[in-house]
């Protein structure tokens, strides 16, 4: 390592990654700007449609055709990664920075046994020969708590359960002792008791191997659960973020009180009456140009629509967007002041 | 099994007696041996009384939407009755049971496959009652009107495609058709699954509002146990093909009695600070092919013993309306059984 320990391991910084098409354009991502630290844990959250997936495939610069990054710096070891070249990008891809995804099936090669995709990894990024690789391999297995690993690294994808592959990608995301691990939704196709387990066998993965984890979800149940520190993303903007303790008993921004408004209404936790016309799903804005969540939030002000938020510093970790918040302190659950 | 365990029958509007639904595996050269069919449903039965949202809960596999799709007769059971409105739909004539299934409509998974994107909302919404007659056209129109007041679209809608429209108000068209016949048994199948939280919440308040304006009686298949919770009045877990648990939904949120009720709902993460001793199972479900013998649960419990395997636990009613199938609760143990699983409020 290079850094210094103090500095963060990843930096991204006014990230915007735009996608054409029909002689359109949308902004997915929206000059955004977070950190990640050594061995933490970061979720990122938002709704379908809020950036947070384009942005892990931003950071790793796995664009589909009609995507492209068109402004900011992904700074990861003193590089940026936005300005590698592709043979070094790919030094980095799956050995430093792996990634799992939402959908095991897809993502794992219906044509090759499970052995050959994890020993692939560890050929190219280790150098090492088949046969050791092979022995690694099952090891990994075994790690990840596949029962009869030697049996099963022989098998193919399709014999195995939705949360049998996504071990699988978890043992390839790890084959290479990665810095960081990125898991967008990777619980999102399983059943709770699965779910439940690979989460589990996540966090303990993360501890043991010191990895820093980006966990991309919708859930902030999966956030408080897991997660050091949480990034809300809203309209391909970050809207608050903090540490998970803070920004869950704190929240400050009028999106994040929704979400966990609707969670608790939903975990018959809270009956705080929800404000309808906060519950459209986010379209791209066009009649006005401030907060995206100008049409949506309860507690808009005539400032909202024309301005794009300030950053307003509650804490030291914990900041939020919303012009409301500029003057007033942070409020706590059920509408209480916060005060710190 | 007892089948009138549940209700009277008196009030009740569906009966579900020991219903059964087997998929048959094709033979092929290496199977041959000894598979025979995927036990998808084997051997359930419950009640559902008039007026209320039944919640029928469990994991990929277990039977859950076979189930309702036994019930709105879009599949026929291997075994077992069905029982509408006292009469056992298995034994009536074709003609009878096509006035019945009127009344049994159904609302599926996913609202992008389950409208046709050739037919404008207007004409979706209204096939129901074109296609069972006995509507003037005058009739319909008002009636799609009404129905898309009712779900909180505007009528300009009825001219467009269902492409023009989001996740959340295609499954809102969905609803509207669903009660286009004015049926007495809806049969919702993971409506809620595919969408965001927030039109999650919308959805299932729309529901809830409908079931009672519409006097509908609610059967709400979910593996999404807050989506249970926010809308239903009792809930039957079932894991392999068969119930494990029915309770009514207070009861079971606060004290969960069968161990795989335990665990699945202690698994749920959850935002507020309500904490359950988090239960986190061992493997997988195994093969409706070859369920374990004895106690299907078995394999994964952590309360197993030797009687498990050996005899299959009856659901047996342990009071205050609940049933259970497990070796390990009866009525004594109830009262120190499911302390374990006790939801603990932390002080805030």
């Amino acid at each position: 390592m290079t850094t210094a320990a103090n500095s963060p391991l990843l930096e991204v910084k006014d990230l915007e990654t735009k996608f054409f098409g029909a002689g359109r354009e949308f902004t997915a991502v929206d000059k955004i700007s977070f950190n990640l630290n050594r061995g933490e844990f970061l979720a990122v959250v938002g709704e379908s449609g809020s950036g947070k997936s384009v942005t892990a495939l931003s950071v790793l610069r796995l664009m589909p055709p009609q995507g492209r990054i068109t402004g900011g710096q992904v700074i990861f070891d003193g590089e940026d990664l936005l300005h590698l070249p592709g043979h070094a990008l790919r030094q980095v891809r799956g050995n430093r920075i792996a990634m799992i995804f939402q959908e095991p099936m897809t993502s794992l090669n219906p044509v090759l046994t499970i052995g050959d995709q994890i020993v692939e990894a560890l050929v190219v990024h280790k150098m090492m020969g088949r046969s050791a690789a092979r022995e690694q391999a099952i090891e990994l297995l075994r790690r990840v708590q596949i029962p009869l690993p030697e049996k099963r690294i022989d098998d193919y994808p399709h014999r195995l359960s939705g949360g049998m592959r996504q071990r699988v990608m978890i043992a390839m995301a790890l084959s290479c002792e990665p810095d960081i691990l990125i898991a967008d939704e990777p619980t999102t196709a399983l059943d709770v008791t699965v779910q439940a387990q690979i989460l589990d066998l996540l966090k303990r993965l993360q501890a043991e191997y010191q990895m820093a984890m980006i966990l991309i979800t919708h859930d902030l149940g999966i956030v408080r659960d897991c997660a050091d520190r949480v990034v809300v993303m809203y309209g391909g903007k970050i809207v608050e973020q903090g540490r998970v303790a803070d920004t869950l008993a704190a929240t400050a921004h009028p999106y994040t009180q929704m979400l966990v408004d609707i969670a608790r209404n939903l975990e018959g936790e809270s009956h705080r009456a929800l404000k309808r016309n906060a519950w459209a799903p986010f379209q791209q804005k066009n009649q006005w140009t401030g907060c995206n969540f100008y049409d949506r939030c309860p507690e808009h002000v005539a400032a909202c629509r024309d301005n794009e938020p300030p950053q307003v510093q509650l804490t030291r970790e914990h900041c939020v967007w919303c012009f409301n918040r500029a003057s007033a302190p942070a409020r706590g659950r059920n509408g209480r002041l916060y005060s710190s | 099994m007892s089948k009138k365990s549940t209700t009277d029958g008196e009030d009740s509007l569906v009966e579900v007696v020991d219903l059964k639904k087997h998929y048959p595996l094709s033979r092929s050269l290496f199977f041959s041996a000894h598979a025979d069919a995927v036990r998808a449903v084997d051997g359930v039965s419950f009640a559902i009384t008039r007026g209320e949202v039944f919640g029928l809960v469990g994991e990929s596999g277990c039977g859950k939407s076979t189930i309702g799709r036994l019930l709105v007769q879009l599949a026929a059971p291997s075994a077992g009755q069905i029982i509408f409105e006292g009469r056992d739909l298995d034994s009536m004539t074709t003609k009878d049971r096509d006035l019945v299934k009127k009344n049994l409509q159904i609302i599926f998974q996913d609202p992008y496959s389950s409208l046709n994107p050739r037919m404008r909302v207007g004409a979706i919404i209204s096939e129901p009652m074109r296609i069972n007659g006995g509507f003037s056209r005058a009739e319909i129109g008002k009636r799609v009107a009404d129905l898309l007041d009712r779900v909180g679209l505007p009528h300009s809608c009825v001219d467009r495609f269902p492409h023009e429209f989001s996740g959340g108000q295609r499954q809102r068209i969905a609803i509207a058709r669903s009660l286009a016949l004015q049926p007495k048994l809806l049969v919702a199948d993971e409506c809620v699954s595919a969408l965001d939280v927030s039109v999650k919440l919308q959805i299932l308040e729309l529901l809830d509002e409908l079931t009672k304006a519409f006097a509908v009686t609610l059967l709400f298949i979910s593996h999404d146990l807050a989506a249970v919770r926010y809308l239903c009045d009792r809930i039957a877990v079932l894991y392999l093909g068969v119930v494990v648990e029915v309770a009514g939904k207070d009861s079971f949120f606060r004290k969960p009695l069968h161990p795989y009720s335990q665990a699945l709902l202690s698994a749920v993460p959850t935002v507020s600070e309500i904490a359950l001793e988090r239960i986190v199972l061992r493997g997988e479900v195994p093969s409706p092919i070859d369920p374990p013998s004895g106690c299907r649960f078995r394999t994964r419990c952590w309360k197993a013993a030797s009687i498990c395997a050996e005899k299959t636990p009856p659901l047996i009613d342990v009071g205050d309306g609940r049933l259970v199938a497990c070796h390990f609760v009866d009525a004594a143990a109830m009262n120190e059984g499911g302390k374990r699983a006790e939801v603990k409020s932390a002080s805030l």
